[in-house]
């Protein structure tokens, strides 16, 4: 397991998010007048940040990854706590800015948003070290919070509107229900970071299972979503 | 997402979880899980009550319009019936009792001025006529006696005769039983039909062909009249109401039209 974790965990999460968006390029055409089209851009923003987001383990930079010993930035906490802790955060803001019809509700979560990336700003202000050493749970329980927020706020709405939604054919559905069990689900773990180094390989092989269950959950719903509900968009 | 990246390589030595801790962590995990699994299988559960009961909401409203437009048929029937009498029972006997008085004078006043008299009392008799069959066609009960094919030659016949239009009747097939309520109201949408051609179409001709299948009855009204647009014009309570009582017997209903093409109906009906 450990081998195999150690060869592959990071192949089989970045295949998967490109199934996702892959997917999402294919059936572009079915949801480019809906807000979808965003939920598409944001699978494909996802594989570049993935992408990029590997720099330290890459041959054919081991030059400038030399270079980078020993400065805040040789490891990449810092990548992903700002594009995908604090970036995916905002695009759900922004999504569910754009999904929820009640304008109250669109106010709460724009409010949220705004207050978060605020609050962000500070804390990276304040402790300017702890994003590139991987101390993000103020970030990551927030951003939680944040998106928790907006999928609550976005099932009540369902569940008061008057219209008849066959919610299993509703790609919004889908996310909202796919990223409020991520979001649950992997939040925890941040405080256990610390443990999270060589020295602990029970812990990070427990770690690893953890995000790649997760990842794979999500991003194979994402996909499954978006080919179920093409169908309805359509109509 | 992997937002870590492990340095096999670093030296020095940080602090390890334990079993137990590790143990929590997962606890944790599956606690969640199962919270927002619980969530959503509510919500599910929720929507799919909420979308039943929606639905049983709209059926029910949709009854209770059927039961209105019902009672407004039967309204209207009742209406037409008593206007019916009226006619035949009221003004018919007094136009019957002018004849007679006619009849008695014409005996008495001399032969020159005679002729005029003999007008007065071929108006009379048309108008006598006249009402007569008016008052058939109001009347569901004659419509039900004589049957549907007959009371449109009638209605078609009175259009002849007081030269509204060229009307005429094709016939195919061999004319079924229809259930005598169904009936009434099919030729209530013929009327609907021929009264709205007589009002705006200026038509000179006016047909309607009666197909009778196996199965189903179709017929086809059409006058070469102004036509309108489809679209343009407002909905009004005739053609809402040929609508709604095609929704009673469960018929087929289309009105087709274009300007200065005429209006065309068809109606198609399963016994």
């Amino acid at each position: 397991m450990e081998e195999f974790l150690r060869e592959y965990y990071s192949i089989i999460t970045w295949s998967i998010e490109i199934l996702a968006a892959v997917t999402g390029i294919v059936f572009y055409s079915k949801y480019k007048d809906t807000p979808a089209k965003y939920f598409i851009y944001f699978l494909i923003y996802t594989v570049f940040v993935e992408l990029i987001g590997h720099y330290p383990s890459w041959d054919f930079l081991s030059t400038l990854n030399e270079r980078l010993k020993g400065t805040l930035i040789e490891r990449n906490y810092w990548w992903f706590a700002i594009f995908w802790t604090i970036g995916s955060t905002i695009f759900y803001v922004f999504y569910y800015n754009k999904i929820l019809k009640n304008s109250k509700n669109r106010s709460i979560v724009k409010y949220a948003g705004i207050i978060f990336v605020l609050s962000s700003v500070i804390f990276i202000l304040i402790y300017p070290k702890q994003i590139f050493i991987g101390q993000k749970g103020y970030l990551t329980m927030t951003s939680a919070l944040v998106i928790l927020m907006c999928v609550v706020l976005y099932f009540i709405e369902i569940l008061k509107s008057d219209e008849i939604l066959s919610f299993y054919k509703s790609l919004n559905f889908y996310i909202s229900a796919t990223i409020l069990i991520w979001w649950f689900v992997t939040s925890p773990v941040i405080f256990f970071n610390i443990y999270f180094n060589p020295d602990d390989w029970d812990f990070v092989i427990l770690q690893w299972q953890i995000f790649l269950i997760a990842n794979i959950f999500m991003y194979s719903c994402f996909t499954f979503g978006l080919i179920y509900s093409s169908k309805k968009v359509n109509q | 997402m992997l937002y870590i990246w492990l340095d096999l390589f670093l030296q020095e030595s940080k602090p390890i979880s334990s079993a137990s801790e590790r143990l929590l962590l997962v606890y944790m995990i599956a606690v969640l899980l199962i919270v927002s699994a619980l969530v959503i299988l509510f919500f599910v559960v929720f929507q799919k009550r909420k979308n039943k009961l929606l639905l049983d909401k709209f059926k029910r409203e949709q009854e209770f319009q059927e039961e209105i437009a019902k009672a407004q048929l039967e309204i209207q029937d009742q209406t037409l019936k008593n206007v019916a009498w009226e006619l035949h029972d009221n003004v018919g006997q007094l136009l019957s009792v002018a004849n007679m008085q006619l009849n008695v004078i014409s005996k008495k006043i001399p032969e020159d001025s005679s002729e005029g008299l003999h007008e007065i009392k071929d108006v009379v008799n048309k108008s006598l006529k006249e009402v007569r069959s008016l008052s058939k066609s109001l009347n569901s009960d004659v419509i039900q006696n004589i049957g549907l094919v007959k009371s449109i030659q009638n209605e078609l016949d009175r259009f002849n005769k007081l030269k509204f239009f060229g009307a005429k009747l094709q016939l195919t097939g061999e004319a079924k039983h229809i259930d005598a309520k169904d009936e009434i109201i099919i030729f209530r949408i013929i009327q609907e039909f021929f009264s709205n051609s007589m009002k705006y179409s200026q038509a000179n001709n006016l047909s309607v062909n009666m197909n009778y299948f196996d199965d189903r009855l179709e017929v086809n009204v059409s006058d070469d009249g102004v036509g309108f647009e489809m679209g343009t014009i407002e909905k009004g309570s005739g053609l809402i109401n040929m609508k709604s009582r095609a929704r009673l017997i469960n018929a087929d209903f289309s009105l087709d039209s274009r300007k200065n093409e005429g209006v065309s109906l068809f109606l198609r009906y399963y016994y």
